[in-house]
């Protein structure tokens, strides 16, 4: 857990499109870059193998990036060239100045591909086609991409539905993920239906299924007059009505009422109670609200004045029936979630430490305060009595990498060994590594998060983590004397 | 992946049965999925919709012509306060129809990805189910009660949330 990596790994170059070098605009398609040949040399050897690199634009305080391979190692010390539509895409110029790390990325297992025309399935060999594409010219593939592939001197555009395990996968030097193809987008208006692969027998793309089940309906008529009337389209009956719309659209539309009809509305349907159960309803965003953490859980929406301003919520634990002191803290909050520790200290008045270890409860909740549903995480190394625990919660590279983070400090004098345990919402699993941290003592007690990187005040320094990487790095502070009520705040 | 547009070109798009609307491309253009259609060049002269009635299409360029000819907010940081309340309004008077009706606007623009259009239908429903009974939105909304919760799940989440109830 050393920051030595980040100065390394990054280098910066001056950038010019790819459409410059003679004989290379073919490359112009594809997500790869060509680099000088330095870059091999004053990187890690671990490079060589990744070959995918993070591009940014340099001094950019967005998080604007993209990541891509490496065609060739050609350029000119200190210049490197990008397809045109990625300087685009990143807001590059000729001639700037842009970062180029080295990363690793998950190697794809399976890709979700939507072809904009039926076409690009008259040959036989699609598969193999859009495989010999991607291997050519993409080294790595990001959800929501488009890519050019050409073939028999045409070009056919296909668009990136999904890609797993995440969301950008490296597709280098591996040919063996699995390739579904979703319905080409102009499928209706094609006759030739017989051409799609088999694997379409069933609905597959939301929003497109009726339509598939529909047409397919009226395929089996179609054909039983003999391709009489090829180009007429009979209107034919749809599914209709809200039952057959996507999740996502009756999650769209739930996520725009206020806390209490949208509780009620659970009622409606077995389906209508699992969306708005789901603890992940994150149609959340649609919405804000400020949450009064107190014995009673209050929210405060900000749909305007209304008569109820104030929304007494469900509380998301067992209350308290006996005497003890109950202590919650909100370690962060994302896309409608909000994370919670809750410290249950039964016996006040014991003066053994046994026993209050014996009292003592810590949880990580998570709660949706929209929908009231809430998860304690299990947690198999939840802190002691007397563990001083310093706490964060953010997302790494993607917002789909969602992690809890929570530093327990030994019983050590200086302060300088800690346990790091992670929890990583995805995979909903922990991890946890002992870390030694030097001259390090906390003061805030939950990191502030920014950017990927979670921060916490400590005595003359500043502790920041990278929440993807899972680096630390340290920050000095301007002065020596740091007080208790310091604070760090985000600024949006 | 080139923009091209010129301001004259006319796509016809033509619905379930069989009506065709001629309509100038930038009008088109606010639905996301003809525009990739039309920039990937695989748009023919004529766009099939085999999903969309023609009620419900002539509603759709309805809403499309409207907001395809206001001044978009990103161009213009300030335009004038009129513009605004004029689309507003449209867009009130636009959702003043029958459940049916806007039911099928919202499965349309969800195919055809006319982000905009989406959000006045969803918030159209929202709207219209807002002080409901359970009972009431499932008659509304034309929901069948094969699909309703056990009594168990059902106590369930009027215990849980009892308070919303009240």
């Amino acid at each position: 857990m050393e920051s030595d990596d980040q100065t390394h790994d990054t280098q910066s170059y001056m950038c010019f499109p790819l459409s410059l070098i003679d004989k290379k605009t073919h490359l112009e398609a594809g997500s790869n870059i060509i680099m000088p040949v330095s870059a091999l040399s004053s990187s890690s050897q671990k490079l060589v193998c990744r070959m995918t690199f993070r591009v940014a634009k340099s001094n950019d305080t967005s998080t604007l990036h993209y990541h891509c391979g490496v065609a060739e190692f050609t350029a000119d010390d200190g210049f490197v060239f990008l397809p045109t539509w990625m300087m685009k895409k990143l807001n590059i110029r000729e001639g700037d100045l842009v970062n180029i790390k080295d990363t690793s990325l998950p190697e794809g297992n399976y890709i979700k591909v939507q072809s904009r025309t039926s076409k690009f399935f008259a040959h036989s060999d699609h598969e193999l086609v859009l495989k010999k594409a991607l291997r050519d010219n993409v080294a790595c593939l990001t959800t929501g991409d488009n890519i050019v592939v050409n073939h028999n001197y045409n070009k056919y555009l296909i668009h990136i539905v999904e890609t797993k395990p995440s969301r950008v996968v490296s597709l280098f030097e591996n040919d063996s993920y699995e390739v579904e193809f979703a319905i080409p987008l102009d499928y209706y208006k094609q006759p030739w239906l017989d051409l799609f692969p088999s694997q379409w027998n069933g609905a597959i793309l939301q929003g497109y299924d009726t339509i598939y089940q529909s047409r397919k309906k009226l395929m089996v008529k179609e054909s039983t007059v003999a391709n009489k009337q090829q180009t007429e389209f009979k209107p034919f009956t749809r599914k209709r009505g809200i039952v057959n719309m996507p999740d996502e659209i009756i999650q769209n539309i739930l996520g725009r009422l206020p806390t209490k009809p949208l509780l009620r509305s659970r009622c409606v349907s077995a389906h209508w109670n699992r969306l708005v159960s789901d603890p992940y309803f994150m149609k959340a965003k649609l919405r804000r609200k400020i949450l009064l953490v107190a014995p009673d859980f209050h929210a405060i929406e900000d749909n305007g004045p209304c008569g109820d301003d104030m929304v007494k919520l469900q509380y998301p634990f067992e209350r308290r029936t006996d005497v003890g002191v109950r202590n919650i803290r909100v370690i962060g909050t994302f896309n409608g979630i909000v994370a919670l520790v809750v410290n249950d200290d039964k016996d006040v008045g014991s003066k053994s430490e046994s026993k209050k270890s014996e009292n003592f409860t810590s949880h990580i909740i998570l709660y949706n305060p929209f929908t009231g549903a809430s998860e304690i995480i299990p947690d198999p190394y939840s802190p002691l009595y007397n563990s001083k625990c310093k706490y964060g919660f953010g997302y790494g590279a993607t917002k789909d990498e969602l992690k809890i983070v929570r530093f327990r400090n030994f019983k050590d004098r200086n302060d300088t060994r800690y346990t790091c345990d992670v929890f990583n919402l995805k995979e909903r699993s922990w991890s946890t590594s002992e870390i030694l941290m030097k001259d390090t003592r906390f003061w805030s007690d939950v990191g502030t998060f920014l950017n990927g990187s979670l921060y916490w005040l400590a005595y003359k320094k500043i502790v920041a983590l990278d929440v993807h990487e899972m680096v630390i790095s340290e920050i000095h502070l301007p002065c020596e004397d740091v007080r208790y009520n310091w604070l760090l705040s985000p600024v949006f | 992946m080139s923009t091209s547009s010129s301001s004259s070109k006319k796509i016809v798009l033509k619905s379930a049965d069989n009506e065709t609307f001629e309509i100038d491309e930038i009008v088109a253009l606010e639905s996301q999925a003809i525009k990739n259609m039309i920039e990937d060049e695989c748009a023919d002269n004529v766009i099939p919709l085999g999903n969309i009635d023609s009620k419900t299409l002539s509603k759709i360029i309805e809403y499309c012509k409207k907001h395809a000819e206001s001044p978009k907010k990103d161009d213009n940081a300030d335009i004038d306060e009129k513009a605004v309340e004029d689309l507003k309004s449209f867009d009130a008077e636009f959702a003043k129809v029958d459940m049916p009706l806007i039911q099928d606007i919202l499965m349309a623009a969800n195919f055809l990805n006319i982000d905009n259009l989406i959000g006045l239908m969803c918030r159209t429903i929202a709207d219209r189910i807002k002080g409901k009974t359970p009972e009431e939105i499932r008659k509304i909304l034309n929901i069948n009660k094969n699909d309703l919760l056990s009594p168990e799940q059902e106590a369930k989440a009027r215990e849980e949330n009892s308070w919303a109830f009240d």
